[in-house]
């Protein structure tokens, strides 16, 4: 088995490359999945900072009143500059300004408007303004209705009266599913990593049979040119393999799945797109003749589809007409079974009806590629 | 004769299709990537209109809570969709995904039930929750015997609904896509390190023939290397300037009105960014041309992620308050803040401290580069 040696000769001489892919798909899993949605069973609060030069009774009653509702976060640089970062990159959601002089105010039944900073039409807006509004109407009809009452037993009997909260139960299956929806966000990005990987293995081994010199010199070898052909795809196949199980071992171990249905569906469209990942990567490979053109179109195909595909930004927040152009691609195919296996409790026939056309469609890609790999074989064989 | 040299590493730049598609080709391809697919995202965090939700019972919390919820409305377009169901229709279609919610005004207190963690939830329950507490405020003030019967019907009819907040921020810019095109503009400006390698590469004698031929010239080797910065500069400022008038013209991106600092940070990124390449070049003479530029990509795209281009805003600004030094040290980083800073801030005066940044990097590589370049022999070639 010469050629099949030789191919693993090449992809050992060329590892850090390869492993560099696999490095960053790690890597990005990691970044990516630690900004994914928490499992928690809480409802998502807005943080909200509130910036008060002076802590007296109201701030304070305010503060853990709104600590109740949602979430109060300590700013460490309150400088405008710090502000303006705070906002624009969510570490909080909502900032409240407390002028020193609103206890006073409120106590004087004066007209009070307080600033606050916040992204303009956002639900944390609509959300923590109507707590906002809650707490001080609250406030004022107490202090307008209870006459006898004193300031500091008004805030308190406000304080009662907040403490009332929505009771929220969550459906039984909401802990599985948020799981699974999490697995499933974390097989989409293996889509960006295995087709790095595998298209490089395939490109570094093209280049170097593509190579005029080498070509001419297989061409009177005694091997069959299909004998050829297919210990270069063995030797492909068991980098591939070894690969594949790299990164299932990783991922399974990181989402501490266990081997059930549900990791089982993820494996079975994970080796669809494989194979389609496969024979468009030899395809393309095809045409490379230059080692410097290799992350060229790694680049541009793998991040270009990923980002289309919805692997890195969720496809609702897109635009529709994103979808039909990334639905040309495997990769859409691939996202789209796996969220939905992510969403999916029953598998049922019900199940079986949408992953299945999916299904069959990465298929179609698989085979459409490999077609127009013989095409252009046969073609450039005639033309020479 | 720098006249002549400059124009004919101009020319030899402008040849070379490598370096035209990592900074010019593919920066235009990945900004048409990023205005398909983030030009919605600032909309994820706008409360959806028209929200279906459901109420189960038949009591007066449920018309309470009906009323309520019909009422809440922004621009004309209610927020929810209420449907009255009885429990198992309410469970089946929660678990379908059908409603977002339903309330079970059966039991006391009264519930809220959902399948999901948004914004939308989040929302439901926050009026829920003032729901009880405005019923708690009723039941203190009929306790007390302070407040008169008819004044008690009265606020039970109608509760004050006093607005206590005003948004200072009404007109300002939040766009997202701005902030990724900034970091997208200052990764472009990143692969210019590509240029000073090329140059690099050039130069020495020990990585190149062209680098043997032009060290038995009988020409200064500083007027050489100044030749091939001024071109490489020239080169790579006019195709950072070409990127940046498709985003803003062509994508229609906004990068705010302070264009004379854009265009300052854009030039002084690029000189910072040659210089770099070519000190990559100048250290790691033992490592093919190819693998220089595999490397130096891979730790743009890095440098780039941690930036905030990958939808890592959170870490970038985690690094930017924790690990200042390291924020500025990412040149990436550096200039995707200094952009987003001009495109986003009241007031630009953070911004100079950042110029100052650059400029010092600026300084301080091409005071290296010059160093290693300085009287280099070599003993064989």
């Amino acid at each position: 088995m010469p050629v099949y040696k030789t191919v693993l000769k090449i992809l050992s001489k060329n590892i850090r490359v390869l492993l560099l892919g696999f490095g960053v798909t790690i890597f990005m899993l990691l970044i990516m999945s630690s900004n994914l949605s928490n499992n928690s069973q809480t409802l998502q609060p807005a943080k909200v900072a509130i910036i008060t030069p002076h802590t007296n009774s109201l701030s304070r009653s305010l503060k853990q009143y709104l600590n109740q509702q949602q979430q109060v976060v300590y700013l460490k640089d309150t400088s405008q500059k710090g502000l303006d970062d705070a906002l624009f990159f969510q570490e909080v959601d909502y900032i409240l300004y407390l002028p020193a002089t609103a206890s006073a105010q409120l106590q004087a039944e004066q007209k009070v408007k307080f600033k606050t900073k916040v992204r303009p039409g956002t639900y944390s807006k609509e959300m923590v303004d109507q707590n906002i509004n809650q707490y001080f109407n609250t406030l004022t009809i107490y202090h307008r209705n209870l006459a006898h009452a004193s300031w500091p037993n008004i805030l308190e009997k406000t304080q009662q009266t907040l403490q009332h909260q929505g009771k929220v139960r969550f459906d039984k299956n909401y802990q599985r599913h948020q799981q699974q929806q999490h697995t499933a966000l974390d097989y989409n990005i293996l889509a960006y990593g295995l087709f790095l990987v595998i298209f490089e293995a395939y490109s570094l081994v093209s280049l170097v049979f593509n190579r005029q010199a080498v070509k001419t010199r297989n061409l009177c070898s005694p091997l069959a040119p299909n004998k050829f052909t297919q210990q270069i795809n063995l030797g492909l196949l068991g980098y591939i393999s070894l690969i594949t199980a790299a990164f299932l071992a990783i991922i399974i171990s990181y989402t501490h799945s266990s081997f059930n249905q549900v990791t089982g569906w993820f494996i079975i469209n994970t080796v669809l797109f494989i194979l389609s990942t496969m024979t468009l990567s030899s395809w393309l490979s095809s045409y490379i003749k230059k080692a410097e053109a290799l992350s060229g179109v790694a680049n541009v195909y793998g991040l270009g589809t990923c980002f289309l595909g919805g692997v890195f930004i969720p496809r609702n927040i897109m635009p529709a007409f994103v979808s039909k152009i990334a639905c040309f691609t495997p990769t859409y195919w691939f996202v789209q079974n796996n969220n939905l296996i992510g969403k999916t409790v029953d598998f049922n026939i019900n199940f079986f009806q949408h992953f299945a056309p999916t299904a069959l469609i990465i298929l179609a890609f698989t085979v459409a590629f490999w077609t127009l790999q013989v095409c252009g074989q046969r073609l450039s064989k005639n033309h020479n | 004769m720098l006249g002549h040299l400059i124009y004919y590493r101009i020319k030899v730049l402008l040849k070379n299709r490598s370096l035209l598609f990592w900074t010019l080709i593919f920066p235009l391809i990945m900004g048409l990537f990023f205005k398909l697919v983030f030009s919605n995202l600032d909309q994820a965090e706008i409360l959806p209109t028209k929200t279906p939700i459901a109420i189960v019972g038949d009591n007066q919390d449920s018309q309470n809570l009906n009323k309520i919820l019909t009422q809440l409305k922004s621009h004309h377009q209610p927020w929810y969709q209420i449907k009255q169901l009885s429990p198992n229709q309410a469970q089946h279609r929660l678990t379908e995904g059908k409603i977002a919610g339903y309330y079970d005004t059966r039991t006391q207190p009264l519930q809220l039930f959902v399948a999901r963690n948004n914004s939308t939830q989040s929302v439901l329950r926050s009026l829920l929750s003032q729901y009880q507490q405005n019923r708690a405020l009723f039941t203190t003030l009929e306790k007390s015997q302070q407040v008169p019967r008819t004044q008690l019907m009265k606020l039970t009819k109608s509760l004050p609904n006093h607005h206590y907040t005003t948004n200072q921020s009404q007109n300002r810019n939040f766009s997202s896509l701005s902030f990724y095109f900034c970091t997208l503009i200052a990764m472009t400006i990143g692969y210019g390190f590509q240029f000073g390698l090329r140059n690099a590469q050039d130069e020495q004698a020990n990585q190149s023939a062209n680098g043997m031929r032009l060290s038995l010239t009988p020409i200064s080797k500083l007027i050489i290397v100044l030749s091939n910065l001024i071109a490489a500069v020239v080169v790579f400022y006019t195709i950072v300037l070409v990127v940046v008038a498709v985003y803003r013209w062509g994508y229609q991106v906004d990068l705010g009105q302070h264009w004379p600092n854009i265009l300052l940070v854009c030039f002084l990124g690029s000189i910072l960014q040659i210089c770099l390449g070519k000190f990559m070049g100048n250290i790691l003479v033992k490592k093919s041309y190819s693998q220089k530029v595999g490397m130096g990509t891979l730790i743009i795209m890095l440098l780039s992620m941690l930036a905030g281009m990958m939808g890592t805003v959170e870490i970038k600004h985690w690094i930017d308050i924790n690990l200042p030094i390291f924020g500025k040290l990412n040149v990436i980083n550096l200039i995707s803040d200094t952009l987003y800073q001009l495109f986003f801030y009241q007031n630009i005066q953070p911004i100079y401290a950042n110029l100052l940044w650059l400029v010092g990097l600026c300084f301080f590589f091409l005071i290296v580069d010059f160093l290693l370049e300085r009287r280099m022999q070599y003993a064989s070639l």
